[in-house]
């Protein structure tokens, strides 16, 4: 079926930016293993492992409307250099997929494209998630400390 | 946050590179190494410089490639 090529390049970035979450949760998972932070390093997997399914997702969609999904592009994969950073700077990503989706959101509406619409508020929903989680532990680590925070995830 | 992978060359390094007076990504290449082998860095380095001043990547510091994912982090 022919897509709106707005709509096919927004789906394309979108693609970009899962990819790279996969990268950017896989890489911080491996380096929060090796630091002995399996619990941490779990979490992360597993998120990675769901950005591969968004991904998985987006590609079918792009494919369904006879676009060509790019698969050789990615944003900067931010590697945090401590455990903290790792964690905010995966925060930084997810807020940034939020406002991706709710853009792509209005573009759908825009250009009379429900279903897009419809897979694209899915994946908003998991990131909103996302973005929850973080804010709860961002605050609990405020309030207990770096060192008791840590601990949480050894 | 580590910004060239291939050389690891972190923010700090980069950001200490522009407050030396780098101004392109040429310049944080010769001060600090980063972004001279595959150039998959060159967008967080154009965000470093934009950072730098305020918000403007200033044309020859934004490879032409790069400009689109500059653009995308930029915004947010």
């Amino acid at each position: 079926m022919n897509g709106d090529p707005r709509i096919i390049e927004m789906l394309n970035e979108s693609l970009t930016a899962e990819l790279t979450a996969v990268n950017q949760y896989f890489i911080a998972s491996k380096m929060a293993d090796d630091w002995s932070y399996s619990k941490l390093a779990k979490e992360y997997y597993d998120e990675s492992i769901d950005e591969m399914k968004h991904a998985e997702t987006i590609i079918d969609r792009i494919l369904f409307l006879d676009g060509v999904p790019n698969m050789q592009r990615l944003f900067p994969v931010e590697v945090g250099e401590s455990l903290i950073e790792q964690f905010q700077l995966n925060y930084e990503m997810e807020k940034r997929a939020v406002l991706r989706y709710r853009a792509g959101s209005a573009l759908c509406h825009e250009a009379s494209d429900p279903g897009t619409r419809n897979l694209l508020e899915a994946l908003l929903k998991s990131e909103e998630h996302h973005v929850d989680d973080a804010e709860a532990e961002l605050a609990n680590l405020d309030q207990i400390g770096e060192k008791l925070w840590l601990a949480k995830w050894v | 946050m580590l910004v060239c992978h291939c050389l690891a060359v972190n923010d700090r390094e980069v950001k200490a590179a522009v407050g030396q007076g780098a101004a392109t990504v040429e310049d944080v290449i010769n001060l600090t190494d980063a972004g001279a082998l595959c150039g998959g860095c060159h967008p967080s380095i154009c965000m470093l410089l934009g950072e730098h001043s305020q918000g403007d990547c200033g044309g020859d510091a934004c490879l032409a490639g790069s400009r689109v994912l500059c653009g995308d982090r930029s915004s947010v």
